[in-house]
């Protein structure tokens, strides 16, 4: 019997490990093991004020807490009955691709590109590909410049509320994100340069099962349809039919299934699902590169990644243009009256669908919360692809398959905080 | 002279210190070039598991292996600065302090079982080890962590402020929120630091930085706040979300069951 | 506008000699410059200007003089290593966590060797001069010479 395990994986978010074991031919387990500590976020929901909510989701991830605001807010005026401007709307779409930018470039280049390269991590790797660090930084930076001003800070945001946004941007500052997108988007050029250029492993392939949100005429990142790869598609409030959710043993993160099958959530889902929805130079890169993109191979994900990147920073300076053609409205918050309700609403996070549903009293409290997030989602199927991989390596030393499996959980781009998460509790 | 031996290690979290430290796009490399970086695990695959000079740990104490990770860093470290509110006060998840642990395994996991080993309640570090250094907030000031590094490697001992939220609005002349607008601001409780930005834009301060140590009077916050029409329930709640470890609030929410 | 001049290197390892060189000339035209070793001095934030001259690879021809602001440089300048602090990195946190100094100029020669040893090489030997120039263009003073 052979027992591999890679202890607290490194270039993730998050605690998790890689445990394999191999008896003779087959693979008796290939699995990652998340122990993160359970911080029974929904328990801190119950009993608290709809305004708190935002602030609160946001803590369960720090690469991606804005789509947890944006979700947040969302669910809860769907619950309210309140509409918002469409101003609002569009700095959210703005807020989601600010995260959007900024999580691929973390990720393509600091968490996923150095073992490519042959680096223990980017700093290493920085001396050898000097402009490249120094074009990722730039692009990073760029998302990181949107969220300060829309979000209100890069890290847990402090103005999105449900009803709309307590900070109303100013044009000049607008402006300066628009100057500092376009300075950066050769940081979005690069990574498609660099991944395409890469020979991405063959070693975990099978045909695949892709969700993602239907985001209407453009590309983007909100919606309240669901598309499934088998041709279907859904409202969001049949999540549950669409995810499933299991405890499992080995891991403090629950499996979801769809029709008995695990699935796949993020970037590479958003591109096989929308691709006719893309514009631009975005577009054309896809098409060039089409090839690079297959959907039998979960390494694809970053490749669909780096035209997301490069697609998202173009969007974001079409939406400030369009806000600052219209003029920024001087209020961006409408008043809200708690009411009791029930609202359930799906961003996309950079990682993939995330899912908020919330029961209101009347006072506004929470008597019900429910997050399924995309990383959660995602373990069933990355735990199918690891037993592939151990499938196909089982004739390579341990180090050899230790990094190669690491390769293929990275390839994910799994948060695994967010995947600790929440599961229905209360009325 | 070398330079010093550092390590960046994580309990449970959200890792927002080590994101913000990250997203210090502009001056990342010059940062990460004043210490030895012998792990950081989010950034590195280098592994180390020897001593260092300074140890930085953000996360809060939830689980065995937690207890047990930090225990082996303090031994192992000269220094260790606890970085955010999850390491400085348990974080968000330390709100759920007082709660049935198996309630709450059933309620999340439909199982009373301790699959992850969960300790019963999340700890900030100091309540387990000793601490050098706190740097509170949820997240971090990125700011306040680079200058607390540049002192550390200069042998210098980091000063951190130890006063209110309010200074920081009264500096920047924004218009007290409790007093002009009724908000429940938790601004006279939380300590400075993030030059009292949520009041800057609008919205009430929630607290994030977390309790000044030994000086927030919570009791004061809530007579204030009761009086502005706030229910008790509501003021509590609220500074449990990041203070929940708090003597004071402990007994005040204590207090209030019997 | 008040400027603060810091020399930094170590005579003692030939071209890194550079810094004190640069003092010695700038203190025999009675112009006020410190020395200082990558641990800057805490006033460096009292003053609006600060100039620092140190010997810098930036892989190009021994001897060639580099001045600017230390925003717009390459954040990878390789005098960074695992065993020295780099007053650059220094001062480029500084500013960006306090706002201070508002300028912040850098002129770098290209050494030619950093071995140990005592004496200049003749290509840095040939920057001091222009150095110099520099400098004083900076702060306002015409050269005498």
């Amino acid at each position: 019997m052979r027992e591999i395990v890679v202890e607290h994986l490194a270039r993730v978010e998050g605690h998790g490990d890689i445990e394999v074991v191999v008896e003779g031919d087959a693979v008796k387990r290939a699995v990652l093991r998340i122990y993160e500590g359970p911080r029974f976020f929904e328990r801190i929901l119950i009993g608290k004020s709809y305004y708190e909510v935002p602030d609160i989701t946001a803590r369960i991830c720090s690469i991606c807490p804005d789509p947890y605001q944006v979700a947040s807010s969302r669910a809860i005026e769907k619950a309210m009955g309140i509409r918002v401007d469409r101003q609002v709307e569009a700095l959210r779409e703005l807020q989601l691709i600010s995260d959007v930018i900024h999580s691929h470039a973390l990720h393509l280049f600091f968490l996923a590109l150095p073992d490519f390269l042959g680096y223990k991590d980017a700093i290493g790797m920085a001396a050898q590909y000097p402009e490249t660090v120094k074009l990722a930084l730039k692009v990073k930076r760029a998302g990181n410049a949107v969220k300060e001003v829309i979000a209100g800070r890069t890290v847990h945001g402090v103005v999105t509320k449900p009803g709309g946004y307590t900070k109303v941007p100013r044009a000049e500052d607008l402006e300066g994100l628009r100057k500092q997108l376009e300075s950066s988007i050769d940081g979005a050029r690069e990574a498609i340069r660099v991944f395409s250029s890469l020979k991405m492993p063959e070693y975990a392939l099978d045909d695949n099962l892709y969700m993602a949100v239907d985001p209407g005429e453009h590309y983007g990142y909100s919606g309240d349809h669901i598309l499934v790869s088998d041709g279907t598609r859904h409202p969001v409030e049949k999540y549950m039919d669409l995810t499933n959710e299991v405890t499992v043993e080995h891991s403090s993160a629950k499996h979801s299934s769809y029709k008995g099958s695990s699935f796949m959530t993020g970037a590479l889902a958003r591109l096989l699902l929308n691709e006719k929805r893309l514009y631009g130079e975005a577009k054309e890169s896809y098409e060039s590169l089409r090839d690079k993109i297959d959907p039998r191979n979960p390494f694809s994900n970053n490749m669909a990644q780096a035209i997301e990147l490069l697609y998202s920073v173009q969007r974001a300076m079409d939406i400030i243009d369009g806000l600052l053609d219209e003029g920024i409205k001087d209020k961006l918050m409408v008043e809200v009256k708690p009411r009791a309700g029930e609202g359930i609403a799906v961003v996309e996070a950079p990682r993939g669908l995330l899912y908020h549903h919330y029961k209101l009293d009347d006072n506004g409290k929470v008597i019900f919360a429910n997050l399924v997030t995309p990383t959660a989602q995602n373990a069933a199927n990355m735990d199918k692809y690891l037993r592939i991989a151990v499938r196909n390596l089982k004739d390579l030393s341990d180090d050899e398959l230790k990094l190669k499996l690491e390769m293929l959980v990275r390839a994910y781009d799994p948060c695994i905080s967010c995947s600790v998460h929440l599961t229905r509790i209360g009325v | 002279m070398g330079k010093l031996r550092a390590a960046f290690y994580s309990l449970t979290g959200c890792q927002g210190e080590y994101l913000t430290i990250l997203g210090m796009e502009d001056i990342l490399l010059d940062l990460l070039s004043l210490v030895d970086i012998a792990e950081f695990k989010l950034a590195s695959s280098k592994e180390y598991d020897g001593k260092v000079d300074i140890a930085f740990v953000e996360g809060s104490v939830s689980t065995e292996r937690d207890l047990e990770y930090i225990k082996r860093i303090r031994g192992n470290s000269k220094i260790l600065v606890a970085l955010g509110d999850c390491a400085v006060w348990g974080g968000t998840q330390a709100s759920t302090s007082g709660q049935d642990p198996k309630e709450l395994m059933r309620s999340v996991y439909k199982t009373e079982k301790n699959l992850y080993g969960f300790l019963g309640e999340h700890k900030g570090i100091p309540e387990v080890v000793p601490v050098d250094y706190e740097i509170q907030g949820c997240p971090i000031e990125g700011k306040e962590f680079a200058r607390v590094l540049i002192d550390l490697v200069r042998d210098v001992k980091p000063e951190l402020p130890d006063y209110p939220v309010c200074i920081e609005c009264k500096v920047r002349e924004i218009p007290c929120l409790i007093v002009e607008r009724g908000l429940p601001c938790l601004g006279p409780i939380t300590v400075a630091g993030c030059d009292a930005r949520c009041p800057s834009y609008n919205t009430a301060c929630i607290g994030c930085r977390g309790p000044i140590r030994d000086e927030a009077n919570v009791a004061g916050e809530l007579e204030m706040l009761l009086r502005k029409g706030y229910d008790r329930e509501r003021i509590l709640n609220l500074m449990s979300l990041f203070g929940a470890r708090y003597k004071g609030l402990r007994s005040l929410i204590e207090g209030g069951k019997s | 506008m008040r400027s603060l001049i810091i020399c930094i290197g170590n005579p003692m390892r030939s071209d890194d000699g550079l810094g004190f060189r640069v003092w010695e000339e700038l203190r025999a035209r009675g112009v006020h410059a410190i020395l200082s070793g990558p641990d800057l001095p805490p006033q460096i934030t009292d003053f609006d200007r600060v100039i620092l001259i140190d010997a810098i690879d930036f892989k190009a021809e021994p001897g060639s003089v580099f001045e600017g602001r230390i925003e717009d440089l390459d954040v990878l300048e390789a005098r960074s290593s695992t065993h020295a602090l780099s007053p650059l990195s220094f001062l480029r946190i500084i500013k960006e966590v306090t706002g201070r100094p508002e300028e912040a100029i850098l002129i770098g020669v290209q050494p030619k060797s950093l071995e140990e040893g005592e004496g200049l090489s003749e290509e840095v030997e040939g920057a001091v001069s222009e150095v110099i120039d520099r400098v004083m263009r900076l702060i306002g003073l015409e050269d005498e010479a």
